[in-house]
């Protein structure tokens, strides 16, 4: 029992300790993040550890993003306006139509639009394809995004790359939940 | 009885991109109750139904504003909320829910998932001694509550004896516990019988994010000592793993004419969860347990003669031993479809003095969501159980037969379709076929309507019913009645083949506000109406030897009222105050000139008034401290009159180190001990809740 009242004792010393000092210092980490805010700045990390053909990039002072089909990023996007890719700057455009596909570097493809025929459309074109999609990497998109309990991973389509003629690094290739195609 | 599976099939594919969800509509509600969401196109509709999930889980400290100077390896650290790319219907708002999320777990200080649930609100959480508990929601609590279904990853885990749940015997290591998801209210159409006044899911996290090690361990006065060690891993193929081995002891409670409940339990286990592909998934996960939980049980017996009926004080520790396995396969489809196959075996094993049972249960669980033009999202499933037990029978407790095997087959649909962008609708019937009442029917239709950004009413009218259990079928148990009205002669309560299904037709309304996150109130009101309650009619049998019968028959109605408030206040940045409360009001009549002295006493057996307060203080990243005050209001058990009370819960927890953390905790502090409840059917010593002092220790390395 004295060890009990011993106990009782310290935990009521340290609350009153605790309890004079809360206004000093009230804070934590709370933070909720959301998912297209992560996956944005997965896609910033693409278009680095992604090497596109010279010829593509020579005369371009742009790096252009694009999103096809409904913009789950909301304005999270609209922050990576501006930054550098490489000697690139960045851009990002919001596509309507499907005749604009082949200014883009990067193309994200969203829900309600023909996925298989945007990837036909960019079939063998140097411009990387990243989706949500189930199956995307089966239709020949490059890297889909994968939720594994709530924390983002993606798959990598090697073959469908090497096919764009880009070249992605061995680091992102390490980080892929899978990898298929390709050697 | 029923299915079970629909939350955690749900859960295990929620995460996939693809599955555009939904198989239950209230799981994929559930999961945005227990994440809070963030701004992105679909927040505005989903956060009307964040109520009370403003969680402060600091998993995601110190990031950076500009998340592209992070490394891809932090990146792929970074737990996200995720957020359906189905636009949020309200109707999956339709329904009263709270979620205990992991970091409620460890900052209430609980030990077992008793103890976890006794913040929630219309949720009754009374303990009789130091290993037995009475829980029920919405009333008609018992050792033996019958109208409660409680799921572990999927897995039905009450028993089909009595239809109620042998809490001791359901561990976990409640570090890797992800959420418990608590329903109030019928979940008949999509989870089965049994799921009357509400279904607790308790859902333990996916193997990969229990990566690397855990060792955890407490002790204290109350608390002898817990345990727990986890090791996970990836495998060759890609899959994650953890494996894991809990032993819990706690000390008996107070009783001055002795308790000798004193009780401990081991378990080990594993979960293995494999993406095999984007459309893939592999759920294979284990467990096996002993224990051994004492009793002082007051059993009756001798010759017959003059009043009170011979009892013989037996010291007794019940054994019990079970063990689990369970696969699931989930597969997304074309066209956001998804469908999902679960079988689990599942053995329970428990020799007491006067309970014994050997049980062996095999589900087999499927489950299709698919979309209808558009505005339809329709899931259906279908399930076969099979539960074959064998008990040993004794002087006070017997079955008959003695070993049954029983079916169970159930297919259920349920459509969710939106009227207007702010009005969803759901209907849904289960129908489902056992052997002892052939075909249920529990249907079941709930509306939701968002008034604006943060405000939703719902509203709902559901039927569900309560199928026999064995004991009430085949049971002869022989009860010590109250000195005061022991006839002198045996008495027995006895299984009959005619009782038939308890029903009850619930109508519920609930309100909900949410104004960004900062503060919610949740307020779900109801009116069931239950038809065919439980009665025993005594039945004098001449004999010889003579005695008096009680079957178990169907001569009550009830009428329950009732209305649960759950409510958040961030006031800052690492302080938040929550607040549950419950009303509720029964009112129960016999029929058919019924001469039941005794199972009216049902209405009393639950506090007219519950209520929990509870503040979360964090101090910078390494310190917290929790504070909590519980009040539960009178009870009559039996009768018999148990006094309210108020407890305080304490917690400081400091992490020492990255992945260390120490804490003491405090429960049940102001008083040195106090009664929560009382035995029946079986007379057990009740013992009482002692002032618990313990500190722990968890290391994550």
């Amino acid at each position: 029992m004295s060890l009990l009242h011993g106990l009782h004792r310290l935990v009521r010393c340290l609350l009153t300790v605790l309890l004079l000092s809360v206004p000093a210092h009230v804070m934590s980490g709370e933070t909720q993040i959301s998912e297209y805010r992560v996956k944005t700045a997965f896609l910033y990390n693409f278009s680095r550890f992604v090497t596109w053909p010279e010829a593509t990039l020579q005369d371009r002072t742009e790096f252009t993003l694009c999103v096809i089909g409904t913009d789950p990023f909301g304005t999270e996007l609209d922050n990576l306006a501006g930054k550098a890719v490489k000697k690139q700057t960045l851009v990002i455009r919001r596509l309507s139509s499907l005749t604009m596909l082949d200014d883009c570097e990067l193309v994200y493809i969203g829900e309600n639009t023909e996925l298989i025929e945007v990837l036909l459309l960019l079939s063998e074109q140097p411009v990387l394809t990243v989706s949500d999609a189930a199956g995307f990497i089966e239709e020949g998109g490059i890297i889909q995004f994968i939720l594994v309990h709530n924390k983002v991973r993606f798959r990598i389509n090697a073959g469908a790359a090497n096919n764009a003629g880009l070249n992605i690094s061995s680091k992102l290739l390490s980080l892929a939940i899978s990898v298929t195609g390709g050697n | 009885m029923g299915t079970g599976t629909r939350v955690s099939v749900q859960n295990q594919q929620g995460d996939l991109p693809g599955w555009t969800t939904a198989q239950a509509r209230a799981q994929s509600l559930l999961q945005r109750l227990a994440t809070p969401l963030y701004r992105t196109s679909l927040a505005l509709v989903t956060s009307l139904l964040t109520v009370f999930s403003v969680h402060a889980t600091n998993l995601n400290d110190a990031l950076p504003d500009d998340l592209t100077d992070m490394s891809l390896e932090a990146l792929m650290n970074i737990e996200v909320t995720s957020v359906s790319k189905r636009p949020q219907k309200q109707s999956e708002a339709a329904a009263a829910v709270f979620v205990i999320t992991n970091d409620d777990l460890r900052r209430w200080g609980v030990t077992n998932i008793p103890e976890a649930l006794r913040r929630v609100p219309g949720i009754d959480v009374a303990r009789i001694d130091a290993n037995k508990w009475a829980i029920t929601s919405r009333g008609f609590n018992s050792r033996f509550a019958n109208k409660l279904l409680v799921l572990i990853d999927g897995r039905s885990v009450y028993t089909p004896l009595f239809a109620g749940v042998y809490w001791d015997s359901q561990d976990v290591v409640l570090e890797d516990v992800d959420r418990i998801e608590v329903i109030r209210g019928p979940g008949g159409t999509l989870w089965g019988a049994n799921a009357v006044n509400g279904v607790i899911n308790i859902i333990t996290k996916n193997a990969a994010d229990t990566q690397g090690n855990l060792v955890s361990v407490a002790a204290g006065n109350v608390v002898n000592g817990i345990g727990s060690v986890r090791h996970g891993g990836k495998l060759k193929n890609g899959a994650d793993y953890r494996i894991y081995a809990k032993y819990s002891n706690y000390d008996e409670g107070f009783n001055p004419a002795g308790a000798h409940d004193d009780w401990r339990t081991g378990q080990i286990g594993f979960r293995s969860d494999w993406v095999k592909t984007d459309r893939d998934s592999i759920t294979l996960q284990g467990d096996y347990y002993r224990g051994k939980a004492g009793q002082l049980v007051n059993i009756p017996g001798g010759p017959p003669g003059p009043p009170p009926t011979t009892v013989i004080p037996t010291v007794n520790d019940i054994d019990t031993n079970g063990g689990n396995l369970l696969l699931r396969w989930s597969h997304v489809l074309e066209n956001a479809s998804n469908f999902a196959l679960q079988v689990y075996y599942d053995h329970v094993g428990l020799d007491g003095a006067v309970l014994f049972e050997d049980r062996d249960t095999v589900d087999i669980d499927f489950q299709h969501h698919f979309k209808w033009r558009s505005a339809h999202d329709i899931v259906w499933g279908v399930d076969y159980r099979h539960i074959h037990d064998n008990t040993s029978n004794n002087p006070a407790f017997s079955l008959d037969p003695s070993s049954r095997s029983v079916n169970l087959y159930s297919i259920f649909i349920q459509d969710e379709v939106s009227l207007r962008d702010n009005l969803q609708l759901t209907a849904g019937i289960k129908l489902e076929h056992n052997d002892f009442t052939s075909f249920e029917y529990q249907p079941n239709v709930r509306l939701a309507w968002s008034v604006d950004e943060s405000q939703t009413w719902w509203g709902s009218v559901s039927r569900a019913v309560r199928t026999p259990s064995r004991g009430e079928h085949d049971v002869t148990l022989r009860l010590v009645p109250p000195p005061a009205s022991d006839p002198g002669i045996p008495v027995y309560a006895q299984g009959n083949s005619d009782y038939d299904s308890e029903d009850l037709v619930a109508y519920e309304l609930g309100y909900r506000f949410n104004y960004r996150n900062l503060w919610s109130v949740d307020v779900a009101t109801f009116y069931n109406d239950y038809n065919k309650l439980r009665t025993l009619d005594p039945v004098p049998d001449p004999g010889p030897p003579a005695a008096v019968l009680f079957p178990f028959d169907n001569n009550m109605k009830g009428r329950t009222y009732g209305a649960e408030l759950a409510a958040q206040w961030q006031v800052r940045t690492g302080w938040r105050l929550n607040a549950s409360y419950t009303w509720l009001d029964m009112q129960l009549r016999l029929v058919n000139g019924s001469t039941d002295s005794a199972s009216r006493s049902a209405e009393q057996s639950s506090p007219v008034s519950k209520a929990a307060i509870w503040s979360s203080l964090d101090f910078g990243n390494r310190l917290q401290f929790d504070a909590a005050l519980r009040y539960v209001g009178d009870i009559k058990v039996s009768g018999v009159e148990i006094d309210g009370y108020v407890e305080a819960d304490l917690r400081l927890g400091w992490e020492a180190r990255p992945g260390l953390e120490l804490s003491i905790i405090g429960q049940n502090l102001l008083d040195s001990r106090h009664a929560e409840y009382l035995p029946d059917f079986i007379n057990t010593q009740p013992t009482e809740v002692e002032r618990s002092i313990f500190g722990r220790i968890t290391w994550s390395f």
